[in-house]
């Protein structure tokens, strides 16, 4: 059976590839990165491929695979009340914003032995799952 | 008390946070307190009156005084909670209607570090 061998580029480095037609699941598992999203280089345009679309590979073809960033979603509490994060950092103004707790309250984070650090507006936390925090309203004084 | 908030208060507390009413007092046990980083001791027998008493709005009782984290220990005053001699300091304007753990740590200000 004949075989042609085409060099093809991916994500700049060249591959030699022995069947003129591919998936663009089996280019992309040329390179082993699976779960990036394909592109074919056509000049300075770009054309997404999907996985199961058949390529018909010419010499010298460029090709890029592009990663996204992670789907985050992290859960943590909020003065005892559940949240979701879709970002790992956030700041303390941001995490009290979305548990929409007022901005003036002071933040905690509650620590496994009951201690508890606090976190100012600007300072960034990266944050875990289950992680707990609290608010204070900043109220009480020496009397 | 709500499941939620004894969750709360047991990770601030430790096991065994229990409500006691007395009426008109409503007291909050917390059998292991955990005080700022700096204070001393770490971690106390307390209870919550989280309701008026003597002028104040809410107070916060230890079975011994506490030393702030800037090394000074505030004037108390004391009483008799739950067959106990307490001691609680001078710090008012924390309101009785606000969520239980909230109350607590805004009193635990008084005992932190200067920011």
């Amino acid at each position: 059976m004949h075989h042609t061998t085409i060099q093809i580029e991916i994500n700049g480095h060249r591959h030699d590839v022995h069947h003129a037609s591919r998936t663009g699941a089996e280019i992309k598992a040329l390179v082993d990165e699976e779960n990036g999203e394909l592109f074919r280089l056509d000049g300075d345009e770009r054309q997404r491929v999907d996985d199961d679309e058949i390529v018909h590979l010419h010499e010298q073809e460029r090709f890029v695979i592009v990663h996204h960033p992670h789907h985050v979603s992290i859960r943590i509490e909020v003065d005892g009340d559940p949240y979701v994060s879709h970002r790992e950092v956030r700041t303390g103004a941001e995490i009290k914003a979305l548990a929409h707790r007022p901005p003036g309250n002071l933040l905690y984070r509650l620590l496994h032995d009951g201690q508890r650090v606090k976190i100012g507006d600007e300072e960034r936390v990266h944050l875990k799952e289950g992680e707990r925090f609290i608010t204070v309203p900043p109220v009480g004084h020496a009397s | 008390m709500s499941g939620d908030e004894l969750r709360t208060l047991e990770a601030l507390a430790g096991s065994g946070v229990r409500e006691v009413v007395e009426p008109p007092r409503r007291l909050i046990i917390l059998p292991k307190l955990k005080l700022p980083a700096g204070a001393a001791p770490s971690a106390a027998f307390a209870i919550y009156h989280a309701s008026a008493h003597g002028g104040y709005s809410t107070r916060l009782f230890f079975e011994t005084p506490i030393r702030g984290a800037n090394g000074a220990t505030p004037q108390t005053v004391t009483d008799v909670l739950c067959g106990r001699t307490m001691y609680a300091a001078s710090y008012n304007g924390v309101p009785a209607d606000l969520p239980l753990h909230q109350g607590i740590l805004a009193h635990l200000r008084l005992y932190e570090a200067a920011p």
